[in-house]
Parts: C-alpha cells; sequence; structure tokens
C-alpha cells in the first residue's frame, strides 16, 4: 500500500495486465491469475459499492464467467477492466434483481452519515475515514454517481470506458462523477478547501480521460 | 499495493485490517479524495480461494475449448479512437476523391453546356469559369462584363445585336477553350465534347491547329458583343427626348432598368429625374 496514493494507480498496471492477459488468452494459467490479482481489488470494490457484503460472491460468478469467456475478449488492459467491470455489474444487477423477489434486510442505512465536521483539516478529516465509512458515503449517493466514481476511482476506467459498462454517454458518466466526488468531499466535511479542490480535479482528470 | 502485484506470487495473500485506510499516503486536496476513497473502497486482500475458483474455471474453459469461442460486439473493448480514426481517414479520401472528380467533371462540362442553355451571346460562359480563363485574350473579359449587360438591354428592348456566329462554332469555341484549360492541368476532356471536338478539327492531331484557329476567329466575332453596349449607351443618352413621349409606358421603365444595370454611374442621374417628370407629364 506504500507507494500509489495516486487515484488513478489502477490503470499503472494496464501494460501488465494487457500482457498477461495476452497470455492467458493463450493458455497460460500463470498469466490469468495474475490478471486476476490485478483485476480483482477493484472490482471486488466496484462490487461493494453496488451489492454491500455479497460483493464476494457476485465477483465468484462474475469470474467464472470471466475465466469462461476469456477467449471472446479482444483488447488491452485497460480494456480488460473495462470488460470484467460490465461482466462484474451484470452480475451485481442480476443479484439485485433477486434481492428484490426476495428481500432481505437493508445492509446499511443509518448512522452511516454521521461524518466528522468538526476536523480542522482536511488531512485529519481524510486520515479517519475506514473503509466502511467510505463504502457508506459512496453508497449514500444516487446510484448514477456512485457507480460513476466507483468506475473511476476505485476501477480506474476512463470516462468513455465508464459510459461503455454503464451504456450511458460520456458526458453524462462524466459529470456524474463529477458531482458525486463534490458530495463526498462535501460529506467528509472539508467542503471549503475539498469541495473546491475536487471542483478543480473534476474538470481536469476528467477533461484528461480519453 | 503495487509491490505486492508486481511481485505476484503468494505474498499477496495476506489479510488486511478492514480500517487500514488510516495513515494512507495521499497528496493534497482533489487527488487526496480520490486516493481516499480509491484506498478505501479498493479490496486489496486477495482471497486465494477466490483466485483459485477462477483459475479451474479458467483451466475447464481452456480444456474444453470454451475460450475459441467468438468475439461477440460486447467483447471487443479494442481502443477506440484507432478505429474512429481509420474511419474518418476513409471517410477524408473518399471525400477527397469526390471533389476531385467532381471537379474534373465540372471544369469539363460547365464551358461546354453553358452555349445550351443561354442564348448565345455568351455572356454566362465567363462567369461560370472566367477566372481560369488565363491564355484567353484579355478583352474577353470586358466583354463578358459588357455583353451580360447588353443581354439584358437586348432581351428588354429585343434589340437583335446578340450572336454574330453560328452555334456550332461557339461550341467548338467552348470546347476548345475546355480542352486548353485541361490540358493545362494535364487532364482530359469528357469523352462526349473530347469526340465532339475531334470530329470538328478533322482528328486528334488537327485539334490544336483548329482550336487556334477557332480562338482566332471567336475573338473578332466577339466585336459585336463589345459594340451592343455602345448602342446601348447611344440609346440611353438618347432616351431623356424619348421617355416623355412615350409617356412612361412599360418599355421605358424596361429601358430604365437595363441602363440602371449596363451603363452604370453616367446615366444613373438622368433617367431619374426624367422618370419623374415623365410622370407627372403624363398623368395630367
Amino acid at each position: 500500500m506504500g507507494q500509489g496514493g495516486k487515484p488513478r494507480r489502477a490503470q499503472a498496471y494496464d501494460g501488465e495486465l494487457g500482457a498477461a492477459v495476452e497470455r492467458a488468452q493463450e493458455g497460460d494459467e500463470a498469466a490469468f491469475a495474475a490478471a486476476y490479482r490485478i483485476v480483482q481489488p477493484g472490482l471486488l470494490g466496484y462490487l461493494r459499492g453496488l451489492v454491500g457484503e455479497d460483493a464476494e460472491d457476485v465477483a465468484s460468478d462474475a469470474w467464472l464467467e470471466i475465466a469462461r469467456d476469456l477467449g471472446r475478449f479482444k483488447g488491452d488492459g485497460a480494456g480488460f477492466r473495462g470488460w470484467t467491470a460490465t461482466i462484474a455489474r451484470h452480475r451485481a444487477l442480476d443479484h439485485l434483481r433477486r434481492q428484490r423477489v426476495r428481500p432481505r434486510p437493508a445492509v446499511l442505512e443509518a448512522d452511516v452519515l454521521e461524518l466528522p465536521g468538526t476536523h480542522s483539516t482536511h488531512e485529519q478529516a481524510l486520515e479517519s475515514i475506514s473503509t466502511e465509512r467510505a463504502l457508506d458515503m459512496v453508497r449514500g449517493l444516487p446510484r448514477d454517481q456512485a457507480e460513476a466514481v466507483l468506475l473511476r476511482v476505485v476501477v480506474g476506467l476512463d470516462g468513455p470506458a465508464s459510459a461503455r459498462v454503464l451504456g450511458k454517454r460520456p458526458g453524462a458518466v462524466r459529470t456524474a462523477a463529477y458531482r458525486g466526488l463534490k458530495r463526498l468531499a462535501r460529506e467528509l466535511g472539508v467542503a471549503g478547501a475539498a469541495g473546491e479542490g475536487v471542483t478543480d480535479d473534476g474538470s481536469r482528470t476528467l477533461g484528461e480521460s480519453k | 499495493m503495487g509491490e505486492r502485484l508486481s511481485g505476484g506470487g503468494t505474498s499477496g495473500r495476506r489479510h488486511a485490517h478492514p480500517d487500514a485506510v488510516s495513515g494512507h499516503p495521499y497528496t493534497d486536496g482533489d487527488a487526496g479524495l480520490e486516493a481516499l476513497i480509491a484506498a478505501a473502497v479498493r479490496q486489496d486482500v486477495i482471497d486465494a480461494e477466490a483466485e483459485q475458483r477462477a483459475v479451474a474455471a479458467f483451466r475447464t474453459a481452456r480444456d474444453t475449448g470454451a475460450h475459441r469461442a467468438r468475439t461477440r460486439r460486447r467483447d471487443d473493448w479494442r481502443p477506440r479512437e484507432r478505429r474512429a480514426r481509420l474511419s474518418m481517414r476513409a471517410t477524408l479520401s473518399v471525400l477527397a476523391a469526390g471533389l476531385t472528380l467532381g471537379g474534373v467533371a465540372y471544369a469539363a462540362m460547365g464551358p461546354g453546356a453553358s452555349p445550351d442553355g443561354d442564348d448565345g451571346t455568351g455572356g454566362s460562359r465567363p462567369g461560370t469559369s472566367a477566372p481560369d480563363h488565363a491564355q484567353q485574350p484579355s478583352t474577353s473579359a470586358p466583354s463578358a462584363t459588357e455583353s451580360s449587360a447588353a443581354s439584358a438591354a437586348s432581351s428588354a428592348s429585343s434589340a437583335s445585336g446578340g450572336p454574330s456566329h453560328p452555334e456550332s462554332a461557339q461550341d467548338a469555341e467552348a470546347h476548345c477553350s475546355a480542352y486548353e484549360q485541361v490540358k493545362a492541368q494535364g487532364r482530359v476532356l469528357d469523352a462526349p465534347a473530347w469526340q465532339r471536338l475531334v470530329a470538328a478539327a478533322g482528328g486528334e492531331d488537327e485539334v490544336e491547329a483548329y482550336c487556334a484557329s477557332v480562338t482566332a476567329t471567336a475573338v473578332p466575332s466577339a466585336g459585336p458583343g463589345t459594340s451592343l453596349p455602345s448602342a446601348g449607351a447611344d440609346r440611353a443618352t438618347a432616351r431623356p427626348d424619348r421617355t416623355p413621349a412615350d409617356s412612361s409606358g412599360g418599355t421605358g421603365a424596361d429601358d430604365g432598368a437595363g441602363d440602371a444595370a449596363g451603363n452604370g454611374t453616367g446615366n444613373d442621374g438622368t433617367p431619374a429625374p426624367t422618370a419623374t417628370r415623365g410622370g407627372t407629364g403624363s398623368r395630367p
């Protein structure tokens, strides 16, 4: 966990990932495992945002399909992220549909939004956040914003790829991600500094994403 | 995370504590927010069992030939830009070819078609391709504007000063000018026009000589065209005497329009007063 820190770090392995996928498509089992280890953290995070604690099960289903259909895939490392995210999303939506038929007690809600508003600095506010709190915050966003933020920040997709996964126009996804990040910054209690920071960042990094 | 991933192997299969994000390094401000969310939400712990299940599924699919399945549209994640750039290039080249062919067709067709279209004064012909007529005698340019004015005047007053040479000669002239134009650009006239020109010249080798003779006779034949405006001017200067007598009828108005278009500033002053005078004079 040491060196990253950049929101784009998921993309740092796209070259490695692309090579691994290529070898896996030729039948290399170890290469498939390597691709799994590169993709799975972001994919699982995305699924956590979508289906909460059932993310592991949904991810397993998704990987069965990924492993089966790997020969069909065409593209590079970044493309593989998008392809796998699409498969995982379909599995998650199936899961949610089944859940709607047989409702289960809600996973979260409630105390999730009692957030640190008293921190004097940005750093303190950010340092104090836990995995649960971050997930709850993201899941507290409107669905389109939550997914746009997760695909961009957690899975590491660029704008067009996120749009393709979600089946929406890139402009709409860009706006959703921007609004989601802005709202997250505000809820972190650093609305002044971070809100502006996110505004700047949103326009810059979203603009630069191809 | 990075070291572990690039290192691969079993070192990745450790379990993280859920609140591991505290103390996570982040850069300032905005990037920090995204890094924070990423670090908090990404599940950097690889469950070895889940991985083994996925790899087993991979092995099964590979060994059963499932990996030879065809790529569907949704499986093609190759970068869009490359395909877009290719199609853009194809579109542009098709467009360029179309424009080139269209230009050739237009250049070959334009001058040859015009004699059929108008009344034979040749006024519209330089209009369509006047900038290209570099090799034409310089008198043709003024004669063009003058003759167009003259055609307006002649159509108004039905004066028969127009075509002095027959249709076929004009045709040949047009074909010759088109031929010279096209020849200068290293291209060939379109087939019917070229064949007609060859037929008229009496052989492919005779075309240049034929055209030289045609254009030589054509330049003097433009004379009537240049003489027309002078006739019109004469009429215009004579008209102030005539218009009151005509009681400003329909022909008077037509003449006025023709002159205003054809003869420019010189006559503008005179017809206007005469028109009003004629009008008032004729009413009572």
